[in-house]
């Protein structure tokens, strides 16, 4: 036990290492996460190079033994103190951490930061060799049968234990939601499907196990050992590659090498470890399955101490669900912690199970009944309507609300979902497809033009900009947007003197495309970014040929997006990007162009832009509600925090009124994407799609010369990539648009067609991972594909503006996937990229 | 042995339920698929607005699988651009009849007619259009 705590601190220290190194190799998590110093990850790579050598003590520590011991294990000792204080001197001279990036260099030092944990397990391996060695008990075929049987009647004790855990804490976790999918018809489907499903899962385990078990039998136990030992690392490659790179935005060569090493770091830690155990208590276990996992207790009797473990995984089920709650991504820790519960579920149960000489009939029995209920989803499905007399009955629309409340069943239906789902021709092709048009970080991309109007000349008396990208910011959070909202009076005012867009949308689900495709007025390729960006980015041109004094928060995209004629007055000035807070930029911009004022020789017009983060999920997480605030109907922190922007917004736009600036300013309110805030229990925007993270807010205040005449269809599609050739027409040029994918003014003479806008169809995608949406008719339909996850949903936008799930059948399928190759298609040509043909 | 073999054969069921996709897709080869590369040399050229090119490509798919509203599709696309409004028309009709999204030749269907001189199959045809969103599975599923 001891040792076993040693190893997880010095374990944390690796595991945290290689965790930040493959974080900077994926684009995704480098910009979402690496960049803006989320989760302290900023303070750990500055720290690491100083932690690193208490790490080393601790490491020295747990070796004392073998220090002293045997030959062989004496000799890695060694040379791990040794290697791992040259490794030491090299960080303390040069810290890899806060140096790495998008590249093969981050997989490199993340595989380093493993090696101690292989190193170490190859030493517990060295130590406890003997019992790999010296020969095991002979196992006749009776006993073979009876120790088969237990690990059967254990998996299928530990399906029943965690499904009647889950299913017991589900009510728990619906506590004041409304579900009336979720009654008692709805919950027993649930706890019938989570229970069978939780069986195939360890029935399939277990046969796996008997199968390799047996075809080794008659080896040397160190070939037994290794061949279970392969099976737990190619398991676990799979669910590293499914669970953790997949979330993470790991494709490819980077996806396999993260997934082998951190099985092979797990496996031969867990098995080292249990080695030792086993040696030091002289034992020789009859199967290799009995080093990795618990042995049976002596006669059988079950302990308390095994009673008070049961009772803690109860706890840590309830615990891991709450947690998850509150912080997750992308449901990881959720799902990690699952499995992690299923092998210790199964490793206790298997310590208070007898030997069970089941008989070949109910080991068939037990093994087929979970997997021909599974086989037979599809028909149930359909049957059950028929067999309820209720039409509107749906078993998958009753699993899929139901997994929102039981975490395990969401991870063992994720699992095995695709193995009943109806699948059409080309489907993998399709996925494919997407992934390889999607993150183009190492390809060679060259910039385009992007030019709304040439020449581009400088208009006389330009009017001042202000742009505010709410990072997050959902408009049925806003009066304009809902009427059930009281707490932005400030912005309902705003918007009875402005244009308000009522169904606009952003064509990025994240800030790291969102905001470049704002700059540009255009849809970009996938990548995070062409350079130099400067020849696309046609706002840029705009302030630079108007000579826009920029008072701007530069924050981490930005700053790789820019090059000013002149260089920015910065606002948030050595603030983190996840720190920019709407009110205190507000009132240095208000400061700023104050003194701009006061400056006769300032006449130019000012160019005001933020990117706050007060609504980004990472900052609601922990937020409170002010004492007195109450927001009923709302997610409260949320609302709370869109209630205090509002707030000072209204104090900005005064300032604005008392300098006499705000009826000639050009003022656009906006987000970068939405959010989901808790939608069938999602949390943020960045690994996903889905309506609530396409709909954004629109409110664009004019000057009057501008707004003259506009009339725009504020009903119509419009989207974030237009507010940039609306401003070009809010300053008077006549736009032009060379392609499909560049976005069009919203008003004024070269105004988007509203009747076009109404019958297209377009198409949006995630920031930094391969998942795309058709959005159709008008905005009221939209269609999800996600590459990654191997997963889609369909959405239509009911009359009172709610989202409700809707069928996919083959024909919707077709239809949707084409917009979305022929929009990926349109994107390579334009950026001219090579085809596949 | 008779235990060895009831494992293999029970695991081997397991296998076989979870590989079912990757069955079902060696299976389905030889029919209609997006992306294999005559009809991916199609779109692209029609992307391009190569349409003498596309038409025989187009033609050639639709003889090999006649039954494929998306070979319909893109055959109205060619000859549209290649502003042959008459045939445009009867891809358009192919889709409509093949489709189970109908509503999806709409409103293109009723103009080519148009195009065509021909005002009588475009009236219907637009009363026809009308019709499809009752009977449009995407309609339906909206309801």
């Amino acid at each position: 036990m001891k040792r076993t705590l040693v190893r997880l601190i010095g374990s944390t220290f690796c595991w945290l290492t290689a965790a930040y190194a493959f974080l900077c190799a994926s684009a995704f998590t480098y910009q979402e996460m690496i960049r803006p110093q989320m989760l302290g990850a900023g303070v750990f790579a500055r720290w690491h190079a100083a932690l690193y050598w208490p790490w080393l003590a601790v490491m020295v520590f747990e070796l004392r033994e073998p220090l002293r011991g045997a030959r062989t294990p004496r000799a890695l000792a060694r040379a791990f103190v040794l290697a791992w204080t040259i490794v030491g001197i090299v960080i303390a001279i040069r810290p890899p951490l806060p140096s790495l990036g998008v590249d093969a260099r981050s997989v490199l030092v993340g595989l380093i930061a493993l090696a101690p944990l292989l190193w170490l397990a190859a030493i517990d391996h060295a130590i406890a060799s003997d019992v790999l060695t010296r020969p095991a008990p002979p196992v006749d075929a009776a006993r073979r049968a009876a120790i088969e049987g237990r690990w059967l009647v254990a998996a299928m004790a530990s399906a029943g234990f965690i499904s009647l855990l889950y299913g017991g804490l589900t009510p728990l976790f619906m506590r004041g939601q409304f579900e009336p999918d979720l009654l008692t018809l709805g919950l027993m489907t649930g706890m019938v499907w989570n229970a069978s499903e939780h069986a195939v899962v360890f029935c399939g385990a277990c046969l796996a196990v008997a199968v390799v078990g047996r075809a080794v039998s008659r080896a040397r136990p160190l070939v037994q050992y290794a061949a279970i030992g392969a099976l737990l690392t190619g398991t676990l490659v799979l669910v590293v590659q499914r669970m953790v790179c997949d979330t993470l935005g790991l494709d490819g060569w980077r996806s396999a090498v993260v997934a082998v090493s951190c099985a092979l770091a797990i496996v031969g830690t867990w098995g080292g470890l249990r080695l030792r155990s086993r040696f030091a208590a002289g034992a020789t276990p009859e199967t290799p399955v009995g080093i990795f996992f618990a042995t049976p207790s002596e006669g059988g009797r079950v302990s308390w101490r095994q009673v008070v473990r049961l009772v803690a995984i109860v706890a840590a089920a309830w615990t891991v669900a709450v947690a998850s709650r509150a912080l997750d991504w992308d449901f990881l820790l959720l799902r990690t912690g699952g499995l992690v519960l299923w092998f210790v579920v199964f490793d206790r149960l298997l310590g208070v199970m007898p030997r069970i000489p089941l008989s070949d009939g109910w080991l068939a029995a037990g093994c087929l009944a979970p997997l021909a209920l599974h086989a037979s989803a599809q028909p149930i499905e359909r049957l059950a309507p028929i067999a309820l007399h209720d039409p509107q009955f749906s078993v998958r629309r009753v699993l899929d609300r139901y997994l929102i409340y039981n975490p395990s069943f969401r991870l063992v239906d994720g699992a095995l979902r695709t193995s009943v789902q109806s699948r059409q021709t080309g489907q993998p092709a399709f996925r494919r497809f997407l992934r390889q048009n999607t993150g183009l970080g190492a390809v060679n991309v060259a910039p385009v033009n992007i030019d709304f109007a040439a020449p581009l000349v400088q208009v006389p008396r330009p009017p001042n900009l202000f742009l505010f990208v709410i990072d997050s910011l959902r408009p049925d959070f806003l009066a304009p947007y809902n009427p059930a909202v009281t707490f932005t009076p400030n912005l309902a005012a705003f918007a009875a003197d402005s244009l308000v867009f009522r169904n606009a949308f952003t064509l990025y689900g994240g800030t790291g495309l969102s905001l470049p495709s704002i700059w540009m007025g255009a849809v970009g390729v996938h990548k995070q970014y062409v350079q130099p960006f400067a020849p696309m980015n046609a706002l840029e041109k705009l302030l630079n040929a108007n000579k826009y004094k920029r008072v701007m928060s530069v924050d981490v995209i930005m700053e790789q997006l820019l090059r000013p004629s002149e260089p920015p007055t910065p606002l948030d000035r050595g603030i983190r990007t996840m720190d920019y807070r709407m009110c205190r930029t507000l009132e240095e911009m208000e400061a700023v162009v104050g003194r701009s004022l006061q400056d006769e020789d300032e006449v130019r017009p000012v160019f005001g832009y933020s990117l706050p983060q007060d609504l980004h999920v990472s900052n609601i997480m922990n937020a409170s509600v002010p004492a007195g605030e109450s927001y009923p109907g709302f997610q409260a922190p949320y609302a709370a925090r869109v209630h205090a922007i509002d707030r000072c917004f209204g104090t900005f736009v005064d300032f604005l009124k008392r300098r006499r600036l705000y009826e000639d300013s050009v003022i656009v309110v906006t987000s970068d994407h939405g959010e989901m805030l808790g939608e069938e229990g999602r949390w943020g925007h960045a690994y996903y799609l889905f309506p609530q993270i396409l709909q954004v807010p629109l409110l664009i205040h004019l000057p009057a010369a501008a707004a003259r005449g506009s009339d725009p269809d504020l009903d119509a599609m419009t989207f974030l990539t237009d507010i940039t050739p609306t401003i070009y027409a809010a300053l008077g040029y006549r736009t032009r648009t060379g392609d499909s994918l560049m976005g069009v003014p919203l008003i004024g003479p070269d105004r988007a067609d509203a009747r076009v806008r109404r019958s297209s169809d377009y198409v949006a995608a995630a920031s930094y991972s391969a998942v795309y949406a058709a959005i159709r008719r008008n905005g009221r339909r939209v269609y999800i594909i996600d590459a990654m996850k191997r997963e889609e949903y369909a959405y239509d936008r009911t009359l009172t503006g709610a989202w409700v799930s809707i069928p996919i059948t083959d024909g919707f399928r077709t239809v949707a996937q084409r917009l979305i190759r022929e929009h990926v298609d349109e994107t390579r040509r334009v950026y001219r990229l090579p085809r596949e043909n | 042995v008779r235990r060895a073999a009831l494992l293999v054969a029970l695991l081997g069921a397991y296998v076989a339920v979870g590989l079912r996709p990757v069955a079902g897709e060696f299976l389905s080869r030889g029919e209609f698929d997006p992306f294999l590369p005559a009809v991916r040399a199609l779109e692209f050229r029609v992307e391009e607005a190569r349409f003498e090119e596309a038409l025989p490509l187009a033609q050639d798919l639709a003889r090999v699988f006649p039954a494929e509203p998306e070979v319909a599709l893109m055959l109205a696309r060619v000859h549209h651009g290649l502003r042959d409004a008459a045939s445009e028309a009867s891809a358009w009709e192919t889709y409509a009849t093949l489709s189970s999204t109908p509503a999806e030749a709409c409103p293109a269907l009723p103009e080519a007619y148009a195009r065509a001189g021909q005002a009588d199959a475009a009236r219907d045809a637009h009363a026809r259009c009308a019709a499809f969103d009752g009977r449009d599975e995407l309609a339906r599923s909206a309801r």
